[in-house]
């Protein structure tokens, strides 16, 4: 099999570090920037649900402000 | 002219269902409390818990809830009331652990508007209620046992009183 070269474990644990910093920031947001990104997310998400299953009624996006 | 919908407003209107005394108390619970104590998670509807207000039949009605909601034209669609354009699901308070998590629940501030959310060491309690497992729940529990804001010895607590070990 052919032998790979792997990444150090100080890249892996940097990378790592990188994506906890990045959850810590999103859980410091304020409620108003977090409600605006959950309306972002219906829209990315649900067509991808929709490939999977059918939509309940109200697994819509939200037309609404934060 | 009427406002447009949005999520402050429909935070509003259960202020004003508990102003009217047609719930004693609420809580937001599921996925949007979570967002509210940890980060941004997709999610389509709003999970309320709430004390109705006392009611002569011994099995609870959410009667009044409809009642209200089609005098503010608010629409009713598979058991969930779309209020200013978010759909929220009223679950009336099922168990002990739901009491607590009613009544413990913090008052957060929205955008000037008081709300009630389910504290994350409940959240996580009532993740982990038997009737309520999924793969998807205990990961839910598992992000907020992660979380700073968690409480981790009351999360024990809660486990210990309500029988909650898997």
């Amino acid at each position: 099999m052919k032998r790979r070269s792997r990444p150090t474990p100080e890249l892996m644990s940097k990378l790592r570090q990188a994506k906890a910093d990045l959850h810590s920031r999103r859980t410091l947001m304020s409620l108003k920037e977090k409600v605006a990104i959950v309306l972002e997310l219906q829209r990315i998400y649900l067509p991808m649900l929709k490939r999977h299953r059918p939509l309940a009624p109200w697994e819509h996006p939200w037309d609404v402000e934060p | 002219m009427k406002a447009a919908p949005s999520f402050l407003n429909a935070l509003r209107a259960l202020e004003e269902l508990k102003r009217l005394v047609i719930i004693e108390d609420y809580a937001i619970a599921g996925a949007m409390a979570l967002v509210f104590w940890t980060e941004p998670i997709p999610t389509y509807d709003l999970d309320v818990l709430v004390f109705l207000a006392e009611q002569e039949k011994p099995i609870v009605s959410l009667e009044s809830i409809y009642q209200w909601a089609a005098a503010r034209g608010y629409p009713v669609d598979a058991e969930h009331v779309i209020v200013e354009g978010v759909p929220v699901q009223f679950l009336p308070s099922h168990n002990e652990l739901a009491d607590e998590a009613i009544k413990t629940a913090s008052t957060l501030d929205y955008e000037g508007v008081a709300v009630r959310v389910v504290r994350p060491e409940y959240l996580v309690a009532l993740y982990l209620e038997p009737s309520a497992r999924t793969a998807k729940r205990r990961e839910r529990a598992a992000a907020l046992m992660e979380a700073a804001v968690t409480d981790q010895s009351l999360v024990k607590k809660l486990i210990h009183r309500f029988n909650l070990e898997p």
